[in-house]
């Protein structure tokens, strides 16, 4: 079989045991959707009527194959703590929100790391590359909810730069969509930039010892020669297998930072539809979530044979 | 035969309208008079809110208290609570009951229109009714027959003679003809809704045919839903909402010279409920020395920064014409006491006790950490276990598997009867376990009872009973706070229900 094809294949795999693993989650833990939604003040009748209207009244197989069914089809019906709306259009409304922001901070990763680590590594020891350490050390151990609220105080509420929670739907006003973005795009990127920053400067360091880094100087190249044609491509191979595992961090920590922001994207349908025990939901955005995730992997796996012929991914 | 009128003057409207509560705002909103020319017309309110609704729809059951507060302004039944806690006309002209509380006669009150402009017929309070009665709404098994009387009348019978049914029948009017309610939502309200996006915002407009003239003086009221409260916190004080409602640790971090924060009671009793079936819980004085274990004031002055009304009676203080208001405190914190009645009840030593918390309200998470300091004192050892909502509804509320929890019961109706209906024996909604055959028999009676002095003295003898066999410590009702930005908004008007009416809001021009 050849790679795509065995992609494929174990991407089905993956897909199909993370949608099993969901819903036996939620059968584990405790709640029940038709409760959430009478709340207190019910009955008996009330609460059976709307047991029977979500279809919770079948067997755990039943539900599960029945929603499958319904995924494969596309034609996923409403959900049920948002009742007058569909999964499909909730999901569909939502997935340009949190790309958007994903790849926001993807950007804010690369043009903050990369610079951050060539200008530091050749500098091995000295004031400025302490002062790059610190930082690193510090935003590595900063989570992003925490960077976001941050964000929130001095930017939106000291400094004015934006009015939290003055979210603006990218149907409405693309560029105030994005300018409403860039916050809480940065919240998430600068944890995962510093760590990218430590790993492509540790990366560099190593290849700035290497034979090859001699013979280049004593060849006469000069040091921004040898550093961006030589180094910074050998060392920037492990980085990418790091950044393709970063594009899982960026999601959960976007599911996070959404919530702080109150940006309506797919993590906070997806807390939403949690609390709420709306299975069908919750296992639409988590496989979702996890195709994004499987995707984005393989990419990184393509560039990096693409950058490096000699690496052959099987 | 009890026969009762009520008859609404276009002047009783208007003063309830403008009944101001506590407000540290200017004070003109207490000199207000609803004029037909409206100089406080237009303009937006965008208001916070951290729950969404379940359904538009006000003939389906089953809806969050948010959506039921949002829907307070889009629909309106025969009858509208009014903020003194009575029952107005409202769809209804005037009602009247015969053969003692059997047959509810309501006339229909001449011209209410929808929000599309047609006219209320009998008809379509007719469907309404009927819709609701197969839907299972709480209450409404108890009727028997609907129908169309002379004169735009309609007659409800019901299976029973019950004076207290009145307050089921708040239910929202709808027109018959429209097929999708959910989607597109007709009430005779002060509001219609303009639209409705999923975790961003629902836009109330002002409804143009509105029966009350004068009334809503906004343009646009705009929920903007927001993740929690401290989302909320930052919108407020960011500006992209004008107001919230929120609770007492929130208003500590908001700045006095930039907002008005007016406090209300929430209309809620906060309870440490106790499973009266599980060991040694089912012991009367056990319950009792629990009672006199707790300091109530404490827990309001450490846990709410001193802001609640204690209250020792499953009842809010607020409905005050059946609040007994000898249970004001009737444990008041003795030790001495507390341990006397752990020795005689067998649990000299004490006892262990898990009390099962819904993380996600704060509130009951402070009180709680206040509460095991205080039992702690009399020698009951207990630990907090923090639960998620959904656990709480299925495993404590609807499974009854705890030994003790925290929460605040509200009603759904403005009644009596919606705080004190769980305590029957065989009542669905009684987590608490609680038996009482005196209680049952008091309660009964109530329902039978037409002439209202005695029933008043009724509902306060059965809050004396579950205070004397301490169903549970009942704590307080909470204060909430709404806030609006500073002298530019008034005219709110509270309700001892949880609704927030904008129809009398105005912005200060």
């Amino acid at each position: 079989m050849n790679f795509m094809t065995r992609r494929l294949v174990i991407t089905i795999i993956t897909l199909f045991l993370v949608s099993v693993f969901t819903f036996a989650a939620f059968t584990i833990i405790p709640g029940d959707p038709a409760l959430i939604m009478v709340g207190i003040e019910t009955t008996e009748e009330q609460l059976a009527a709307v047991r029977s209207e979500l279809g919770l009244d079948r067997s755990l197989p039943v539900q599960y194959v029945s929603w499958l069914g319904r995924f494969l089809t596309g034609n996923l019906g409403n959900s049920v703590r948002f009742r007058g709306a569909s999964i499909t259009d909730l999901v569909l409304e939502r997935l340009p929100v949190t790309f958007s922001l994903a790849a926001l901070s993807f950007l804010f990763i690369l043009l903050i790391s990369i610079p951050a680590a060539l200008f530091s590594a050749p500098r091995e020891h000295s004031l400025e590359d302490r002062f790059v350490n610190t930082l690193i050390t510090i935003n590595i151990s900063l989570p992003s909810f925490f960077s976001g609220v941050l964000f929130i105080w001095v930017f939106g509420l000291l400094l004015k730069c934006f009015t939290p929670g003055s979210y603006v739907s990218y149907q409405e006003n693309v560029p105030a969509f994005l300018g409403y973005l860039l916050f809480p795009a940065l919240a998430i990127a600068v944890p995962n930039a510093a760590m990218v920053v430590k790993f492509l400067r540790g990366s560099l360091l190593q290849e700035l010892r290497s034979d090859y880094v001699r013979t280049a100087y004593s060849k006469g190249a000069s040091r921004g020669q040898v550093l961006y044609r030589h180094v910074l491509k050998n060392a920037v191979i492990p980085a990418i297998t790091l950044l393709g595992m970063i594009i899982g961090d960026i999601f959960s920590g976007s599911i996070v930072i959404e919530q702080v922001f109150g940006i309506p994207g797919i993590g906070r349908l997806l807390i939403a539809s949690i609390a709420s025990r709306d299975y069908p939901l919750a296992q639409t955005l988590v496989v979702y979530i996890a195709c994004i995730v499987i995707l984005a992997n393989t990419l990184v796996d393509i560039a990096i044979q693409m950058i490096d012929p000699r690496i052959r991914v099987k | 035969m009890n026969k009762k009128q009520f008859i609404a003057t276009a002047l009783g409207i208007a003063l309830a309208a403008v009944v101001p509560v506590y407000s540290t705002g200017k004070p003109d909103a207490s000199k207000g008079k609803a004029s037909a020319a409206d100089p406080r017309g237009g303009g937006e309110l965008r208001f916070g809110i951290t729950t969404e609704p379940a359904t538009l729809d006000p003939l389906s059951p089953s809806n969050t208290a948010d959506g039921r507060s949002i829907l307070f302004n889009v629909f309106e039944g025969l009858v509208k609570p009014a903020p003194d806690g009575s029952l107005q006309p409202a769809v209804a002209e005037s009602y009247t009951l015969e053969q003692g509380g059997l047959v509810y006669n309501f006339k229909l009150r001449p011209a209410v229109k929808f929000h599309d402009g047609s006219e209320v017929t009998p008809e379509d309070v007719e469907f309404t009714l009927n819709t609701a009665i197969n839907a299972g709404f709480n209450g409404f098994n108890r009727i028997e027959t609907v129908a169309i009387t002379p004169e735009r009348g309609i007659a409800i019978t019901l299976k029973a003679p019950d004076v207290e049914f009145l307050p089921y029948l708040t239910i929202g009017v709808v027109p018959r003809n429209n097929p999708n309610r959910e989607q597109n939502p007709i009430g005779t309200g002060p509001f219609s809704i303009a639209s409705y996006d999923t975790q961003r915002s629902l836009v109330l407009v002002k409804n143009p045919h509105y029966r009350q003239q004068g009334l809503p003086h906004l343009d646009k009221v705009t929920y903007v839903f927001l993740a929690d409260s401290d989302a909320m916190l930052l919108a407020l004080q960011g500006g992209s909402i004008d107001s919230a409602g929120i609770t007492g640790s929130l208003v500590e971090q908001l700045d006095p010279n930039r907002f008005d924060i007016l406090s209300y009671p929430s209309n809620s009793v906060q309870l440490l409920a106790l499973n009266n079936k599980v060991p040694p819980l089912d012991n009367v004085r056990v319950r009792q020395a629990v009672n006199y274990g707790v300091d109530i004031g404490q827990i309001i002055d450490t846990a709410f920064y001193g802001r609640g009304e204690p209250s020792g009676s499953p009842l809010i203080p607020g409905l005050s014409k059946y609040y007994n208001t000898s249970l004001k405190q009737p444990y008041p914190t003795d030790m001495q006491r507390a341990k006397a009645l752990l020795t005689e009840a067998g649990y000299a030593n004490g006892f262990p006790l898990v009390i099962t918390v819904p993380s996600n309200y704060t509130m009951h998470v402070d009180t709680a950490q206040v509460l095991v300091n205080q039992l702690g004192k009399i020698g009951i050892a207990a630990t907090i276990k923090l639960v998620d909502w959904a656990t709480w509804l299925s495993e404590v509320y609807r499974g009854r598997r705890y030994e003790a929890t925290i929460i605040s019961l509200d009603a759904s109706t403005i009644s009596p009867k919606s705080f004190l209906e769980r305590y029957q024996s065989g009542a669905g909604s009684n987590f608490l376990n609680f038996n009482s055959p005196r209680y049952d028999q008091v309660y009964n009676t109530i329902l039978t009872e037409v002439q209202e002095n005695n029933r008043v003295a009724l509902y306060k003898e059965a809050q004396q009973i579950i205070s004397e066999e301490a169903a549970g410590v009942y704590i307080q009702d909470i204060w909430q706070f709404r806030v609006f930005p500073k002298g530019r908004f008034s005219g709110i008007v509270h309700y001892p229900l949880y609704v927030v009416d904008f129809s009398t809001v105005y912005k200060i021009q």
